[in-house]
């Protein structure tokens, strides 16, 4: 069972297309197109409650999605049972057999294909080494601990040598300090086997250090799926620029008849003007400028192209950061990092928000494909008022509303 | 024992006064009529059916009489038999009533304990209505041509084990119900998902982990079969005798009181023994109703 490591392949083994699940009238999962490759190491991250054990189970064939299409090695899926797909899943409750030694657990994939007794042997022995569980196959599972449980059932799931390995958020009911020991097996495992990996978390840490590539999903729809490094620094998507570190938010619109001599977008949001990446606009498009803390900067004269003014509130201390909490005159609060050799900010002090424009990444949401023409329509209706505080007014509109 | 061994404080009067009107009734209707029992179960009968206090242990030795031995060997086989139908019927029974809708589930349960609020008697004697030489079932056999004589199905050992079944049906259905509901269901699909199909992973999984409730529904079913007499009585019209109808029969037609209370006290045992052997195995005696 034993492969060369090597680098996740490009080969997809599992094609999601088009995919939605619904409980009822509950539309769990929205038009999902995915495909997971070979030998990659897949995160799946969102919210709690936004789809991804539903996801999960679907592969795993203990749901049914409702419509669209799931392929695995380019065969539909539809018509095979949980026990004949060559894929194997965690479970989030380890659900270990209790009536059966951790030998018979580890054996039971095995047994159920007619594997012989010896074989069987020898491949239970030898996961029991690669999971660092050596002398407990007598063992029943009441008498381990949560991390031995954990590596009992990643065990389990292995010792059939599948295709692909799917995890339920396999280390939420470890604490702190096993979570992260558990994290850097399951990576030396992963890359030793060779095995695909979709891992499902909320932790987006933990997504962040292991995962080849990062698939978030928001209430039902996959927002992003990219590699870590480009989820972080090139959010797709509002929710991911909110969900996945922290980050300032500016809810902008694009200045009218900006065609930008200097190379940058000249917006407008209701702290004040600002700037962003030149990129395909639509007119009178809403759209956000994130920016993260450690690459927002302030001055105490106003910086060309910006006019966000604000007001210190509060400088914390975190050690390796200096938090400095900045109110905008719309009461926006802006987070700023400053390294601690760094003098932050005196409490009241009144200053000016700017970043260079490489270092900010302009994101829409994920609805705004469908909305762009409503919020245009609502935008061109109020026409008149929207140079001055166009955001207020909508947001002033709603909260009357109910 | 409550005065020598605590100190009678003001802490120990509510608890006392709390426990001493439930023991005062334990002791009272229970252990003071059992002790009479196993008492009289030593004496021996006068000429006029009275009961002659003197040590005797030929009650004893009448037990191993080849007519008492034979009914205690029919009435374990009708113990048996009955238990084996009850899980055969009860299994799928609760495992089609955990998995279906909440209002199925609840129709189920209705229907199951509905026919208990009405008389268990006048339910046997509806048996004779349908099975009687008479009954429907004959009729309509003779009916469709498949006998020419209506057959004696009343009054069998397999009408007793009818009867048996029909009416304890419930006690096994219920903890096997309780046992399949608790079971985790993600193991069922940990099971399939090693590979194991529905037939494999109920007899791998599934049956092992919920052994314990038909264990428990043996016992609910086995141990009150030995000693429903009236079901043998209806069922059986006489011929097949069980333990529960050796006793009441020497208290109301032999008037041999004393032999009465040796077979109570040997059935008494039995009943004992079995629970010993369930909970030895691992039981607990709240599934079954007791405590
Ligand atoms: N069997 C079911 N019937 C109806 N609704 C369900 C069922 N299972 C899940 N849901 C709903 O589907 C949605 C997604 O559930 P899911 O378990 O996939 O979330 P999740 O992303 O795994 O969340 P978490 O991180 O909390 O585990 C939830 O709103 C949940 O209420
Ligand atoms: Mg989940």
């Amino acid at each position: 069972m034993e492969k060369e490591p090597e680098p996740s392949g490009t080969n997809s083994v599992i094609e999601i297309k088009n995919v939605d699940k619904f409980y009822g009238d509950n539309h769990i999962v929205k038009n999902l197109t995915l495909s997971i490759r070979e030998r990659e190491f897949l995160s799946i991250l969102g919210p709690s409650g936004c789809g991804k054990t539903t996801l999960l189970r679907m592969l795993a064939g203990f749901e049914h999605h409702t419509k669209g299409e799931i392929l695995i090695n380019g065969e539909s899926i539809d018509d095979k049972e949980p026990f004949k797909r060559n894929i194997n899943t965690v479970f989030q409750n380890y659900a270990l057999f209790p009536h059966m030694t951790i030998y018979s657990n580890i054996a039971y994939g095995l047994k159920m294909k007619r594997v012989k007794k010896d074989e069987i042997e020898k491949r239970v022995i030898e996961v029991l080494a690669m999971v660092r569980l050596e002398g407990f196959e007598n063992r029943y599972p009441s008498q381990l601990s949560g991390g031995q449980k954990q590596r009992v059932a990643i065990a389990r799931a292995i010792v059939n040598n599948p295709q692909v390995l799917l995890l339920d958020e396999p280390l939420g009911a470890l604490d702190m300090k096993l979570r992260k020991q558990m994290q850097i097996e399951l990576k030396r495992l992963q890359r030793k086997l060779g095995i695909t990996f979709v891992y499902v978390t909320h932790d987006q840490e933990e997504a962040l250090t292991m995962s080849d590539r990062i698939a978030v999903m928001n209430r039902g729809v996959l927002e992003q799926c990219a590699p870590p490094s480009d989820i972080y620094e090139k959010p797709g998507t509002k929710f991911i620029a909110d969900f996945i570190g922290e980050s300032n938010l500016f809810e902008s619109v694009v200045e009218d008849g900006s065609d930008s001599t200097d190379g940058n977008a000249h917006l407008f949001s209701e702290g004040g003007t600002l700037l962003g990446k030149l990129e395909q606009f639509e007119e009178n498009e809403l759209l956000y400028v994130c920016v993260r803390p450690e690459k927002t900067l302030y001055s105490l004269a106003s910086v060309d192209g910006f006019s966000l003014c604000g007001i210190v509130r509060e400088n914390i201390y975190l050690g390796n950061v200096i938090k400095t909490i900045v109110v905008l005159t719309n009461g926006q609060e802006v987070k700023i990092n400053l390294s601690p050799g760094q003098v932050p900010p005196a409490i009241e002090t009144v200053l000016y928000i700017y970043w260079n424009v490489k270092d900010c990444v302009m994101v829409r949401t994920i609805s705004h494909r469908i909305f762009t023409e409503l919020e245009k329509v609502k935008l061109n209706e109020y026409g008149e008022v929207m140079e001055a505080e166009p955001i207020n007014k909508e947001e002033v509109k709603s909260q009357e509303a109910p | 024992m409550l005065f020598d061994k605590t100190k009678f404080t003001s802490k120990t009067v509510p608890l006392f006064v709390m426990v001493s009107p439930a023991t005062a009734w334990l002791v009272l209707l229970i252990a003071i009529p059992l002790l009479y029992i196993f008492v009289i179960s030593f004496c021996s009968t006068t000429e006029s059916h009275n009961i002659a206090f003197s040590f005797t242990l030929k009650n004893y030795i009448k037990l191993f009489d080849r007519t008492i031995l034979s009914i205690y060997w029919n009435s374990l086989s009708v113990s048996v038999l009955t238990a084996v139908f009850c899980v055969l019927i009860a299994y799928p029974f609760a495992y089609i009533m955990v998995k279906t809708s909440p209002l199925k589930r609840t129709l189920m349960m209705v229907g199951l304990m509905l026919p208990f609020w009405t008389n268990s008697l006048i339910r046997l004697y509806s048996w004779r209505t349908l099975l009687g030489r008479n009954g429907y079932v004959n009729d309509f056999l003779i009916y469709i041509g498949v006998i020419n004589e209506p057959i004696e199905m009343m009054f069998t050992r397999s009408a007793v084990v009818l009867g048996m079944v029909y009416t304890l049906l419930p006690f096994m259905v219920l903890p096997i119900f309780a046992v399949i509901d608790k079971l985790d269901k993600t193991l069922i699909e940990a099971s399939k998902d090693l590979g194991a199909n529905f037939i494999k992973t109920f007899c791998y999984v599934i049956l092992p982990l919920t052994a314990p409730g038909i264990f428990a529904g043996v016992i609910m079913v086995f141990i009150p079969s030995l000693g429903l007499f009236f079901v043998s009585d209806l069922m059986g019209g006489g011929n097949n005798q069980i333990i529960g109808n050796l006793i009441s029969r020497q208290f109301k037609e032999a008037f041999n009181w004393p032999f009465g209370a040796t077979l109570s006290i040997m059935l008494i045992a039995i009943t004992i023994f079995l629970v010993r052997v369930y909970t030895k195995k691992g039981g607990k005696l709240d599934e079954l109703g007791a405590v």
